[in-house]
């Protein structure tokens, strides 16, 4: 027979299943693969190094206007 | 992600105009921690898009690096904070606006972009109008 448990046990196990499946959701968040609508180029990535690919892209349309946009995913 | 769904029907509004969105995802609350699902993304379907994750916020710091720069130029009375985010931002610039050391100064801008998508159709035709800008 195996030893009762504390009366926290439940509560513990929930928390520990949560804590897991949120890090499991999170992990996939970052890796999954992201398609983009069709006619679009790949999402690019940006950071202080390649900004330069946004003002190529930017000026590549010099003739059109322009509309950016900074928005939050979620 | 409401600024996505607002930016879809104007795009959608102006078949073959010659306008490219450059639609620049960033993370801003706590619940950003990755990039924009393919669901997101979808939220802004027009080919005429290209869409960019900017995980350190690059082009906000650069933005505020430029306006704290020159503050009147942009339109300010004083800098912006160091630590300011620019977020749930549209700005449109004509032909012709070519970004250089700094971003040029747009024709339009303001947020948040769900709220308003009047005057941004106003500006975007404004801009479309031969020899229109401001």
């Amino acid at each position: 027979m195996s030893e009762p448990r504390g009366k926290n046990g439940p509560i513990l196990a929930v928390l520990a299943i949560a804590l897991v499946s949120g890090a499991l959701w999170i992990s996939w968040l970052k890796t999954a693969p992201r398609r983009v609508p069709a006619g679009q180029p790949a999402l690019g990535r940006l950071d202080a190094a390649s900004l330069g690919t946004l003002r190529d892209a930017f000026n590549a349309d010099a003739d059109a206007v322009r509309i950016l946009v900074l928005l939050s995913p979620t | 992600m409401r600024g996505a769904s607002a930016l879809q029907p104007l795009l959608d509004a102006l078949p073959g105009a010659r306008v490219r969105a450059l639609v620049v995802w960033e993370p801003v609350i706590w619940s950003d921690v990755a990039p924009p699902t393919s669901s997101v993304l979808a939220l802004v379907r027009d080919a005429r898009a290209i869409q960019y994750w900017d995980v350190d916020r690059a082009l906000s710091r650069d933005i505020v690096r430029a306006v704290n720069a020159a503050p009147a130029r942009y339109g300010f009375d004083a800098p912006l904070d160091e630590k300011f985010i620019v977020w749930d931002v549209v700005a449109v610039f004509p032909p012709g606006a070519v970004w250089e050391r700094d971003l040029p100064v747009p024709v339009f801008y303001d947020g948040p972009v769900a709220y308003r998508t009047e005057p941004l159709e106003r500006a975007v035709s404004r801009a479309l109008a031969p020899g229109g800008a401001s």
